[in-house]
């Protein structure tokens, strides 16, 4: 478990730390096939919403207690909300998982990133959110978005914000490295590494050692499908494929032509790093910026963003990386009252463009993308550039196609057992993803499942 | 103490003797059992069983020990921290009876103070004094590191793979030996100046007098900071923990198996594995803390 | 005799353990100055951290670690301490000092008793005891926590400050 900090984490996004891009799980049929359990009558709802009811929320969003709820609990003066911060990331599933095992201490709705969800469908922790009329938020949703949260017949979360990958970088230094423009392809961003790291001090980016949801983010954008599960017991894992083993082959080379930096992210050191120049990018998500402005805050002006490089020079494709949502957890006396509180703070327009623009979330409702007031903002971090708009356009290009294992926590533990050594070693990526591979097909035939 | 022989059981002071005692050790126990002993129990039916994500909760009797003494991950624990053992733990241990017998012996100038200055570090919490020194050790803008460059010294990378273990060693002694000399110190008090006065008149060095009288008479002492030493280290948690964010490739999830236990109960939910590797790394610190206790006594002879 | 190896050093007791004789005029400047050496080893870590607490973030890790940064924050940084997540470390403090207090009585108590009991007589079943105490502190508190936490819960004692006081009260504090 990792021991975090406190306020630069709690500058902004939603999922991070540990958490990788989310895939969708979703079975052949399309993601309207939800279970066919009947909705709850507008007698019940009201009832609900008029009964006294106090509410438990985990999550980690920093200021979400003075903004998006308590616009809920303006609207619905009868019900309290308790929210609590129980750690980020892997501390705060820890402590979910032990209130689940224990069968109480539980909170009503917590935030999930959507990785996680799959393992905790399986678990039967979360709420089928079809009964309450979950359905009908469909269209307010970005597609890909709402595919990750529907599953093993059932609607399990409500998409909150996601984390497209892209690239922002320090144009200063870039420049003086005779860099004008960002790198387009893989192979651009190979020469651009060479350039900066002959003609400066700084590395082009850090290649974090212990990030297992980067690596999986870019296996994503190179088309690759490392986990697949029907919603049942078939999980399949592929972590040689093709696209995989070009991703960590271009990465090896970086990494031991010491073009890239390998120290681990989201400590102190690296913070540093990125305020003092040592990184000159970051390849990262739309939430990634946020985690700039508070202590590279002295760069300000100085970033850009751009898109992620492509593999070829006519490829547009991104990658997710990180992206929570609100879930329902098992054994919550009041599922009503928990629905519409997460229903509220997600889909209702004023909250969602709050979220946007107030926290810096990357949106996942088709109406704050819509909304000029989103898109057009200008950021000063940026150099006056249009971040959101160029992110908007990046949203578009992630492959919705990508799905989950139900044991994301075990598989960024093993990342670090297998990669993490090897990264930092600067050993053979490929030999290593391998050793992950077989340990991640180890632990899903332990635990009962069959191998596809 | 006399023992007391069975037949005199009966008689009445005896058996009020008894119920004093019983009486006594009444509210201690109640709690013992319920916070130790119930959960241990517990525990130990849990690691006969086995938790799968598909296929629920099955019975395996022994199986997990079975899996635990075979397990690369836990055994190359076992054996790291066998090697924190005879490095760090004579070290420290020695430490602690160097200070305490210098400041026994009243040649050191302002040795209340040194005396409280080498406690302190026991009374800052086991999380700070960790979390500090990750601080000290770090690699780009550690004090260490700073001091070293400035004196254009090497600064080697002392969160590296090859290094961390050192560290951790560093750790642990910067923490307890205050905590053990105090204990060296406190018997060495109450040895009667008679003892070692005749052994100064006989003009005997205080280097002497220190190896022959005062170490002896504090064996007991001595011993106690061994085997709590012992088990402190087979249960090292706090560093491997706190250190990890900052290098995760120098440590492992089964980097000491007190850590290994823990990564397995709370990420890969497996309580029960958790349970099994628990209760053997148990009983192998009782079986080390009688081993040394035994070569201990056996060498010495019958205590006095 | 058979004093068990572990009893505690008080345990030994010898008649006549007279006051120490006060400091010879013989001061040994080579221990004095190898302990203040050791006195500063464990001190200077200290010593950062308490100047450490003054920077603010950008200072920590640029200035010199002995010394002050260009800005003096501990005024800003315990404001921060102390206004996290609406002023919970507060709290925090009240409820150390409540278990630090109750624990150490209560414990201090049961195990005064305990003791005393397990060295002043004889019992049927004193060795026993006595070993089994004894070897609880040899199983690692990872064994314990999840059927504590599990127990608690089923009490519905999880949210509650005697989940935290009541096991302290038989605690092996004092090994690492």
């Amino acid at each position: 478990m990792e021991l975090n900090r406190r306020h630069l984490l709690g500058l902004g996004a939603g999922a991070l730390a540990a958490s990788a891009l989310t895939a969708c799980s979703t079975t052949a049929s399309p993601p309207t096939a939800a279970s066919s359990a009947s909705v709850i009558s507008e007698d019940e709802r009201t009832k609900a919403l008029n009964t006294p009811t106090e509410l438990t929320f985990w999550t980690w969003v920093p200021n979400i207690d003075t903004k998006e709820v308590a616009a809920f609990m303006k609207a619905y003066p009868n019900i309290k909300v308790k929210v609590e911060n129980v750690g980020q990331g892997a501390a705060h599933y820890q402590k979910l998982r032990t209130a689940l095992k224990a069968g109480e201490g539980g909170p009503d709705v917590a935030q999930m990133e959507f990785q996680y969800i799959p393992s905790y469908v399986v678990t039967k922790s979360l709420i089928d959110l079809t009964p309450y009329g979950a359905a009908s938020l469909q269209p307010l949703f970005v597609d890909w978005c709402w595919k990750q949260v529907v599953m093993a017949n059932g609607i399990y979360a409500i998409p909150q914000d996601s984390g497209p990958l892209g690239n922002v970088y320090r144009k200063d230094i870039l420049d003086s490295a005779g860099i004008t423009t960002p790198p387009v392809t893989w192979d651009d961003y190979y020469t651009a590494a060479k350039a900066v790291r002959t003609k400066t001090k700084s590395y082009i980016s850090d290649f974090a050692s212990g990030q297992g949801g980067m690596l999986v983010a870019l296996l994503w954008q190179a088309g690759a499908k490392p986990f697949t599960w029907d919603g049942g017991e078939k999980v399949g894992i592929n972590l040689s494929s093709p696209e995989a083993t070009k991703v960590m082959q271009y990465w090896q080379k970086l990494i031991q032509e010491d073009l890239v930096s390998t120290d681990a992210d989201f400590n102190d050191a690296w913070y540093q790093g990125l305020a003092n120049g040592k990184y000159a990018g970051w390849i990262t998500a739309a939430w990634g910026p946020v985690f700039l402005q508070g202590t590279a805050a002295k760069t300000t002006g100085l970033w850009r963003a751009s898109k992620a490089p492509q593999w070829s020079s006519t490829a547009d494709a991104s990658g997710n990386w990180g992206g929570s949502t609100s879930a329902l957890i098992k054994g919550t006396k009041n599922p009503i009252a928990a629905y519409e509180l997460a229903k509220y703070i997600n889909s209702n327009a004023a909250t969602a463009l709050q979220f946007a623009n107030d926290q810096f979330f990357f949106p996942v409702t088709k109406s704050t993308i819509a909304d000029p007031k989103w898109s057009t903002q200008t950021s000063e971090f940026f150099g006056g550039q249009k971040v959101n708009e160029l992110f908007g356009g990046i949203a578009d290009t992630v492959d919705p196609n990508f799905q989950w294992v139900p044991f994301m926590e075990y598989v960024y533990s093993s990342a670090q057992d297998t990669m993490t050594p090897a990264i930092t070693n600067k050993g053979d990526l490929v030999v290593a993803m391998k050793a992950w591979e077989t340990a991640l097909k180890t632990y899903a035939t332990q635990q009962g499942f069959t191998l596809v | 103490m006399s023992a007391l022989v069975a037949r005199r059981t009966s008689h009445p002071l005896r058996r009020k003797q008894i119920a004093t005692a019983y009486l006594l050790l009444a509210p201690f126990i109640v709690v013992f059992l319920a916070m130790l002993i119930v959960p241990l129990v517990f525990s130990g039916y849990l690691s006969t069983f086995r938790t799968t994500l598909i296929g629920g909760t099955t019975f395996t009797g022994l199986a997990n020990y079975a899996r635990a003494f075979t397990d690369p991950e836990f055994l190359s624990g076992l054996g790291r921290m066998g090697l924190f053992l005879i490095i760090q733990v004579p070290l420290m241990l020695g430490l602690s009876l160097f200070i305490a017998l210098a400041l026994d012996s009243g040649r050191v100038r302002g040795s209340s103070a040194v005396r409280l200055m080498t406690f302190v570090p026991y009374a800052v919490p086991g999380v700070v004094s960790t979390m500090m020194w990750g601080y000290l050790y770090g690699n780009d803008f550690g004090l260490i590191g700073q001091i070293l460059r400035a004196l254009h010294l090497p600064a080697p990378n002392l969160l590296s793979s090859q290094n961390i273990l050192g560290s951790m060693m560093n750790i642990v002694t910067w923490q307890y030996v205050g905590y053990n000399m105090i204990i060296m110190f406190a018997a060495l008090r109450t040895i009667p100046v008679e003892l070692f006065e005749a052994a100064e008149i006989d003009g005997a060095s205080q280097l002497r007098i220190a190896w022959s009288i005062k170490i002896p008479a504090i064996r007991n002492a001595i011993m106690l900071t061994v085997i709590f030493s012992i088990i402190g280290t087979f249960q090292l948690f706090n560093e491997p923990s706190l250190l990890r964010p900052l290098n995760p490739a120098a440590i492992s999830s089964s980097y000491t198996p007190n850590f290994y236990a823990y990564n397995l109960a709370f990420i890969n939910q497996d309580i029960n594995y958790a349970a099994a590797i628990a209760f053997v790394l148990g009983l192998f610190i009782a079986l080390i803390s009688y081993v040394v206790q035994l070569s201990t006594r056996s060498r010495e002879g019958d205590g006095r | 005799m058979t004093t068990p190896v572990l009893a505690p050093p008080s345990a030994v007791t010898t008649k006549g353990a007279s006051k120490r004789r006060s400091p010879r005029d013989r001061r040994s400047t080579l221990l004095t100055v190898l302990l203040w050496i050791l006195a500063a080893y464990f001190l200077v870590p200290l010593v950062w951290l308490l100047i450490a607490s003054t920077k603010n973030n950008a200072d920590l890790f640029s200035s010199f670690g002995l010394w002050f940064g260009a800005r003096f924050s501990l005024i800003d940084n315990l404001r921060d301490v102390f206004s996290a997540s609406g002023g919970v470390y507060a709290r925090w403090l009240l409820n150390t000092v409540v278990y630090a207090v109750v624990s150490s009585l209560g414990a201090s108590l049961l195990s005064t008793m305990a003791g005393y009991a397990l060295a002043k007589y004889e019992f049927p079943g004193r060795s026993a005891v006595f070993s089994i105490i004894l070897g609880s502190i040899m199983i690692p508190l990872t064994a314990l926590a999840i059927p504590t936490y599990l127990m608690f819960s089923s009490f519905g004692l999880t949210n509650n400050m005697l989940a935290v006081i009541i096991p302290s009260l038989v605690s092996r504090s004092g090994s690492t």
